[in-house]
C-alpha cells in the first residue's frame, strides 16, 4: 500500500499515459529519421520492430503490477473502509489501464507507419 | 468554550464576521455564496450573447446565398459563438456552481482561498467584457474558435481581433486555473470532520477528477496563446512554416487542451445527475466505486484523444491509432455511469419531476451525441465527416445533452437552495419541451446536411446544394429553442419573485448542502458537521437544526476571525484550524492590475507592461498582511474537548498544498514548451536552422550552480529559524544571478530570435527560467521580509516552506534550460538533409 | 454504424423511461449487474469490433480504396486564398490547371497537397475523405474515380473570407481522353 491512496488509484493510467506518449514520440521520431517527404506505402521494418518491443514492454509494465496487486489485496481483506474502498477503486482502474493498453497500442504491428 | 446563548445570537455574530457589507463594500465580497451566483449569473448573461449570436447565424443560413451578413461579420458571430459558449458560458457556470456547492456539500464554511475565488471572477469578469467590447466594435476574433495559425497569424490576420482572442481568453483562463487550485484544495482538505475518501459526496468526486483535468489541461492552452501573441507582436515564428514554425504546433497545444476540455464541461454536469437523480430515484447512487473509478480512468484518457480533432491534418495511420482507440475506449466509463444511474432508478421508487425531466433530455440528447462520437472516432469515418456539419450536430448533442440539460436540472434542483422558494411548475415542462423539441429539429437535421457535404464555417451555400431545406429546418427549430430558453429566464425570475417558501429540504435529499437554512447565510453552517457515513445518506432534516443550534464543531467565532476545519484528507481526521482572511477590495484591485497587464499588450503599450506586471506581484505580496500571526498561537478548542493547531502552525496546510498544485500547473507549461521545441524538430519545414546558438558551456554550468545554490539556501533557511536571514538573502541573490545570467544569453548567445523558430524557442525557454528565478528572489525577499517584520518563528515556518518549494522548483527549471539549448542543436545538427 | 447506433439509442432511452416508470422491471438485476452488463458487456464487443474494422478499412482508403497499384497517377494540389491549382509533372509540358482537377477515370491517384499561405482542406466527397493543405508539410491523398464523370470538391477547413467559394471540380476522363483535356488551349485559366 502506497503512502497516499490517491496515488495508488492513478498508477495504472500514469503508467498508460507514460507509455503513449512513449510509443508516439518512437513513431514520430522514427520517420523524421526515415526523412521526408514520406507516403504510406514504404514499410519501415527497423521501426516497426522497435515499436514492437516498445509495445510488449507497455504490456508487461502494465500487466506485472497489476498482477502483483491483485494477489495482494485479495490475500488481504481490510477491516478499515477507506483502505478496502482505494482497493477496490485502484482494483477497477488497474483492469482498465490493462485493458486500455493493448487495444490502443496493438496497432503497431501492422498499420502504416509514417506518411499519409 | 460555548457560552450559553441561543442560535440567533451565535447567527448574529457569525453573519457580522462571514456576511458581505452593503454598498460598495460588496465589491470587496469573497464569500462562496456571493462569488459563485456571481460567477452563475455573468455566465447566463454570456449565455444569452451566445444564443443571439447563434440565431444570427441560423438567420444567415435559412437560406442560400442569404445576404443577412458578408463573410467577414458572419466569421466574427460563428467565432465568438464558439468561444463564448466554451470559455464565457460553459467553463465558469460549473465553475460558479462548483464555487457555490462545494464549500455546502462537503460540510464546511467557505473554499480554501476567498480571494482567489473573487480574484479569478474579476478577471473571468474583465477578460470576458473585453471580448464583448470586441464584438460590439466590430474587430472581435475571426478565425474560428480554434484559431488555427496561419490564419490567426500576423500575415493572415492583421487586425486586433486575435489578440482580443488570445489575450482575452488567456485572461479569462487565469480565473480557470485559480478556480481548479482552489477546488483541489477545498476538497481534499476542508471537507467535514470524519469524512474519508470514501464517504465524500460523489459529486466532490467529479469536481476533483474535474479540477484535477483543469490544472493539467490548460496550461498547454495558456502556453499556446502566450507563444502565438508572442509571434504577433514580436515576430517570434513559433508556428511560421517560412522560418521553422510549424502550424502543427498550434493544433496539439490548442487540442491537447480543446479535448479534455470536453470532459472537464461534461463530468461536472454528469457530477450533478449523479447527485440529483438518486434524489428522484429514492434511492441511493449504485456502484459509487466503480463511478469513480469510471472518472478516473476517463480522466487519463481524455487526454489520450487529443488527436482526433486532426485525423486529417496529415498524421500517420497507426499514431491516429492510438487516438482512435482511446476515443472509443472512453465511451466504456461513460457508459458505466449511465447503467450505473439505470441500476439506481431501478433500485428506488422514482418519481417524475423538473429536474428529471431535463434528465431524460440529457439521456435521450447525450446519447445519441455520444453514438456519433463513437462514429467520428473511427478514422474513415472522420476523413469524410471532419469539418462538415455533422461534427457541429455531433459537438451540440453532446454539449447541450451533456452540459446544458444536466445544468437545467441542476438549476431546477438547486434554485430553491439559492432562492429559498420552489419552482411553481407551469412553465417549467412547457419551457422544457420547447428546448427539447427546438434542439432536436435544429441539430438532428443538421446531421444530415453534413453528411450531404456541407462544410462548416461557410456563410453562404448554392441553392442548388441541396442543402436548403434542411438548413431551414434546422433555422425554425433554433428559434423554438430559444423561445424555450426565453421561457426558461421568465420562469427563474418568477420563482424568484413568486415562488412558495419552504422549510428545509424540499427534496428529501441526502446531502449536507440541505442542512442549513434557505437562502444560505454567508458562513453555511453554525457549526461544523462530523459524518459518520457516506456523505450523499445523510438526514439534513435531523442534521440542520443540531448544527444551528451550535452543537457541532468550530461553534463560537473566536476574535473575529474567520475559522474553518482542515482534515486528513485521507482519513478525514481533523488536522487543524484554517483561519481566513477577511472581505478586501485586494482582489479587485490585482484584477484591475491584471487587466492593465493585458491591455498594454492589447494595445501595444509595451512601456506599460512591465509596470503593470510590477504592480500585479507587489498587490499580491500584499495579500499576505492579514492572514499572518504575530505571535505562536499554540493549540485551540475546537469543541468536543478536541484541540488543534493554526494553519500557519501546520505542517502540511491548504496553502502549501496550493503551492504543490500550481507548481505542477506551472510544469505543465514548461514541459509542453520544451516537447513543443523538440516536435518542432521532429515535424516542422525548413530545418535544421541555418546558425546555430554558440553557447559556451560555462555560463550554464554557472547558472545550474547559482540555482541550485539557491535551493539549497532557501531549503535550508526554512530548517534554521530563527536565523535564516542570511541564507535567504544567499538565497535571493543566487536567484539574481540565475536570472542575470538566463537573459544575458538569451540576449548575447542566440542567434537572431526572429530568424527561426530554434532561435526563438531557446529564447523563450531561457527567459521562461530567467523569470522563474526572479521570482524565486521574490520569494526569498519576502522570507526576509516576514522574518523581520515577526511573522515568521520555529512554529510559524510555513512562509519559509512555501518558498522552499519554489526554489527547489525554480532551480529544477534553470537546469533544464540551461541543458535545452544544447540538445536542441545536439538534435538540429544530426545528419543534415 | 448507423443500424447499430438506432438499436443502442432505443436500448438506453428506452431502458430509461421503462424504469422510471415500472422499477420493479429492473430491481431482479443487482446494481452490479446492471453495471457490469450494460456497462463492460454491452459496449465492449461492439467497440473492439468497430475500432479494428476501422483500422483495417483505413488502411484499405489510405491505398485509394483498391489495391495499390504500381503505376499511380501522380498530381499536385496547392491550396491558396481562394482557388487550388493543380499540376500534372507527369503530364508532357508540366500543364497547371485551375479549379479544375482532371484525372483519368479507372486509376488511382496520388494528390500531394500542399498549400501556399493558410491551412485548407481537399475534399472531394464521393471519390474520397478529405486531407488538409498545411503550409510546409506535403501530404498525399490517394483517390479513384471508377466511371468518367464530373465530381465537386470544396475546401473544407476554414481559410478566411473567401473559404465558402472555394470550391472546384473533378473531371474523370476516359483513359484516351485524360491526355486531350489537359493539352494546349484545353486549360482552364
Amino acid at each position: 500500500m502506497m503512502r497516499n491512496p490517491i496515488i495508488t488509484i492513478i498508477s495504472g493510467f500514469v503508467l498508460w499515459s507514460l507509455f503513449f506518449l512513449l510509443l508516439y514520440a518512437v513513431q514520430a521520431t522514427g520517420c523524421h529519421f526515415a526523412g521526408r517527404p514520406l507516403v504510406a506505402l514504404e514499410r519501415y521494418p527497423i521501426l516497426r520492430v522497435i515499436l514492437i518491443i516498445a509495445f510488449l514492454l507497455s504490456l508487461l509494465a502494465v500487466l506485472i503490477p497489476f498482477l502483483l496487486l491483485r494477489r495482494r489485496y485479495t490475500a488481504s481483506r481490510s477491516d478499515n473502509e477507506t483502505v478496502d474502498f482505494t482497493r477496490e477503486v485502484a482494483g477497477y482502474v488497474w483492469i482498465a489501464a490493462a485493458v486500455a493498453t493493448p487495444f490502443c497500442f496493438a496497432g503497431v504491428m501492422w498499420l502504416s507507419l509514417c506518411g499519409t | 468554550m460555548k457560552p450559553e446563548t441561543s442560535a440567533i445570537e451565535l447567527h448574529r455574530a457569525l453573519e457580522e464576521i462571514w456576511g458581505t457589507k452593503p454598498g460598495l463594500t460588496r465589491l470587496a465580497a469573497v464569500n462562496h455564496n456571493v462569488v459563485g451566483r456571481r460567477f452563475m449569473l455573468t455566465s447566463l448573461i454570456f449565455f444569452a450573447v451566445g444564443g443571439l449570436l447563434a440565431m444570427l447565424i441560423r438567420t444567415q443560413l435559412a437560406s442560400s446565398e442569404s445576404v443577412f451578413m458578408d463573410a467577414e461579420e458572419y466569421a466574427q458571430v460563428f467565432t465568438m459563438h464558439g468561444s463564448i459558449m466554451m470559455f464565457l458560458f460553459a467553463i465558469p457556470f460549473f465553475e460558479g456552481l462548483a464555487i457555490y456547492l462545494l464549500p455546502k456539500l462537503l460540510g464546511t464554511r467557505d473554499l480554501a482561498f476567498p480571494r482567489l475565488s473573487a480574484y479569478g471572477f474579476w478577471c473571468y469578469l474583465f477578460g470576458g467584457s473585453l471580448l464583448l467590447a470586441a464584438l460590439v466594435a466590430g474587430v472581435a476574433p475571426n478565425s474560428g474558435w480554434f484559431m488555427y495559425t496561419p490564419l490567426s497569424s500576423n500575415t493572415y490576420s492583421p487586425g486586433i481581433n486575435s489578440d482580443v482572442w488570445l489575450l482575452g481568453v488567456t485572461f479569462v483562463e487565469i480565473s480557470a486555473l485559480s478556480a481548479a487550485i482552489e477546488i483541489m484544495v477545498t476538497i481534499l482538505k476542508l471537507r467535514a470532520s470524519g469524512m474519508s475518501l470514501d464517504k465524500m459526496p460523489i459529486f466532490a468526486w467529479y469536481m476533483l477528477v474535474v479540477a484535477t483535468m483543469m490544472l493539467i489541461g490548460f496550461p498547454p492552452l495558456i502556453l499556446g496563446s502566450v507563444l502565438l501573441e508572442v509571434e504577433r507582436a514580436f515576430d517570434l515564428p513559433f508556428f511560421d512554416p517560412t522560418r521553422g514554425g510549424d502550424p502543427l504546433l498550434w493544433q496539439h497545444l490548442f487540442w491537447l487542451f480543446g479535448h479534455p476540455e470536453v470532459y472537464i464541461i461534461f463530468l461536472p454536469a454528469a457530477g450533478a445527475i449523479s447527485t440529483i437523480l438518486p434524489v428522484f430515484a429514492g434511492a441511493p447512487l449504485a456502484g459509487y466505486r466503480i463511478i469513480i473509478a469510471a472518472l478516473v480512468s476517463m480522466a487519463f484518457l481524455s487526454f489520450g484523444l487529443w488527436v482526433h480533432h486532426m485525423y486529417t491534418v496529415g498524421i500517420p495511420h497507426v499514431a491516429l491509432s492510438f487516438f482512435s482507440a482511446a476515443s472509443a475506449l472512453v465511451a466504456i466509463p461513460t457508459a458505466i455511469q449511465i447503467f450505473a444511474w439505470l441500476a439506481t432508478i431501478s433500485h428506488g421508487k422514482p418519481r417524475f419531476s423538473i429536474p428529471m425531466l431535463h434528465i431524460f433530455g440529457f439521456f435521450f440528447v447525450f446519447v445519441i451525441g455520444g453514438l456519433t462520437g463513437v462514429m467520428l472516432a473511427m478514422v474513415p469515418f472522420d476523413w469524410q465527416a471532419h469539418d462538415t456539419h455533422f461534427v457541429v450536430a455531433h459537438l451540440h448533442y453532446v454539449l447541450v445533452g451533456g452540459f446544458v440539460f444536466p445544468m437545467l436540472a441542476a438549476a431546477y434542483y438547486w434554485l430553491p437552495h439559492i432562492s429559498g422558494r420552489q419552482p411553481v411548475q407551469h412553465l417549467s415542462s412547457a419551457a422544457f419541451w420547447m428546448i427539447f423539441v427546438g434542439f432536436n429539429v435544429t441539430f438532428f437535421m443538421m446531421h444530415l446536411t453534413g453528411l450531404r457535404g456541407m462544410p462548416r464555417r461557410v456563410f453562404e451555400y448554392p441553392p442548388e446544394s441541396g442543402w436548403e431545406t434542411l438548413n431551414f429546418i434546422s433555422s425554425a427549430g433554433g428559434f423554438v429553442m430559444t423561445m424555450g430558453f426565453a421561457l426558461v429566464a421568465l420562469d427563474f425570475i418568477l420563482i424568484f419573485r413568486f415562488g412558495r417558501p419552504f422549510h428545509r429540504n424540499p427534496w428529501s435529499a441526502g446531502t449536507l448542502e440541505w442542512a442549513m437554512a434557505t437562502p444560505p447565510p454567508s458562513y453555511n453552517f453554525a457549526s461544523l458537521p462530523t459524518i459518520d457515513r457516506r456523505a450523499d445518506m445523510l438526514d439534513p432534516n435531523a442534521i440542520g437544526p443540531h448544527l444551528a443550534a451550535g452543537n457541532g464543531l468550530l461553534a463560537w467565532p473566536r476574535g473575529g476571525r474567520m475559522e474553518l476545519l482542515a482534515i486528513d484528507m485521507v482519513s478525514g481526521a481533523p488536522e487543524h484550524v484554517v483561519r481566513l482572511p477577511r472581505q478586501t477590495f485586494l482582489p479587485l484591485w490585482t484584477a484591475i492590475a491584471t487587466g492593465c497587464f493585458f491591455l498594454s499588450l492589447l494595445f501595444k503599450v509595451y512601456w506599460a507592461t512591465p509596470v503593470a506586471f510590477v504592480a500585479v506581484i507587489a498587490l499580491f505580496l500584499l495579500w499576505c498582511g492579514d492572514t499572518a500571526e504575530s505571535k505562536d498561537v499554540g493549540r485551540l478548542p475546537i469543541g468536543n474537548g478536541q484541540e488543534l493547531p493554526t494553519h500557519i502552525e501546520a505542517d502540511r496546510p491548504p496553502s502549501w498544498w496550493a503551492m504543490v498544485f500550481a507548481i505542477t500547473a506551472d510544469a505543465t507549461a514548461y514541459i509542453s514548451l520544451l516537447f513543443g521545441g523538440l516536435f518542432l524538430w521532429i515535424s516542422a519545414p525548413n530545418w535544421p536552422p541555418q546558425d546555430a546558438h554558440e553557447i559556451g558551456l560555462s555560463l550554464p554550468a554557472l547558472a545550474a550552480v547559482t540555482s541550485t545554490v539557491a535551493a539549497v539556501a532557501g531549503w535550508r533557511a526554512a530548517a534554521s529559524l530563527p536565523s535564516s536571514t542570511g541564507l535567504l538573502s544567499l538565497a535571493s541573490l543566487t536567484h539574481l544571478a540565475t536570472a542575470g545570467i538566463m537573459l544575458w544569453l538569451a540576449l548575447t548567445s542566440v542567434p537572431n530570435p526572429h530568424a527561426h523558430a530554434a532561435a526563438a524557442t531557446v529564447f523563450v525557454v531561457l527567459c521562461y527560467a530567467a523569470l522563474h528565478s526572479l521570482m524565486g528572489a521574490v520569494f526569498a525577499g519576502y522570507g526576509i521580509w516576514r522574518i523581520r517584520s515577526g511573522f515568521v518563528s520555529h512554529a510559524r515556518s510555513l512562509d519559509l516552506r512555501i518558498g522552499a518549494m519554489w526554489h527547489g522548483y525554480s532551480a529544477l527549471i534553470a537546469i533544464t534550460a540551461a541543458g535545452f539549448p544544447f540538445l536542441l542543436s545536439a538534435l538540429a545538427s544530426e545528419i543534415s538533409r | 454504424m448507423l443500424a447499430a447506433s438506432v438499436p443502442l439509442f432505443l436500448l438506453v432511452v428506452g431502458l430509461f423511461l421503462l424504469l422510471v416508470y415500472k422499477p420493479q422491471l429492473g430491481r431482479r438485476l443487482s446494481p452490479r449487474t446492471w453495471i457490469l452488463a450494460g456497462g463492460l458487456g454491452l459496449p465492449i464487443p461492439i467497440l473492439a469490433a468497430l475500432t479494428f474494422y476501422a483500422f483495417w478499412q483505413g488502411e484499405y482508403l489510405l491505398r485509394g480504396g483498391s489495391e495499390l497499384p504500381a503505376d499511380l497517377v501522380r498530381i499536385e494540389a496547392t491550396g491558396t486564398r481562394w482557388q487550388w491549382v493543380f499540376r500534372y509533372p507527369e503530364v508532357e509540358g508540366n500543364p497547371s490547371t485551375v479549379g479544375v482537377l482532371h484525372i483519368p477515370a479507372g486509376r488511382t491517384i496520388e494528390v500531394a497537397v500542399e498549400s501556399d499561405d493558410v491551412i485548407h482542406s481537399f475534399w472531394v466527397p464521393r471519390l474520397a475523405g478529405k486531407i488538409d493543405a498545411v503550409p510546409g508539410h506535403t501530404n498525399f491523398l490517394r483517390l479513384r474515380a471508377d466511371r468518367p464523370g464530373r465530381y465537386g470538391g470544396q475546401c473544407s477547413e476554414y481559410c478566411g473570407v473567401g473559404h465558402a467559394g472555394m470550391d472546384f471540380e473533378v473531371r474523370a476522363h476516359a483513359a484516351e481522353d485524360y491526355l486531350n483535356a489537359l493539352g494546349p488551349g484545353e486549360q482552364t485559366p
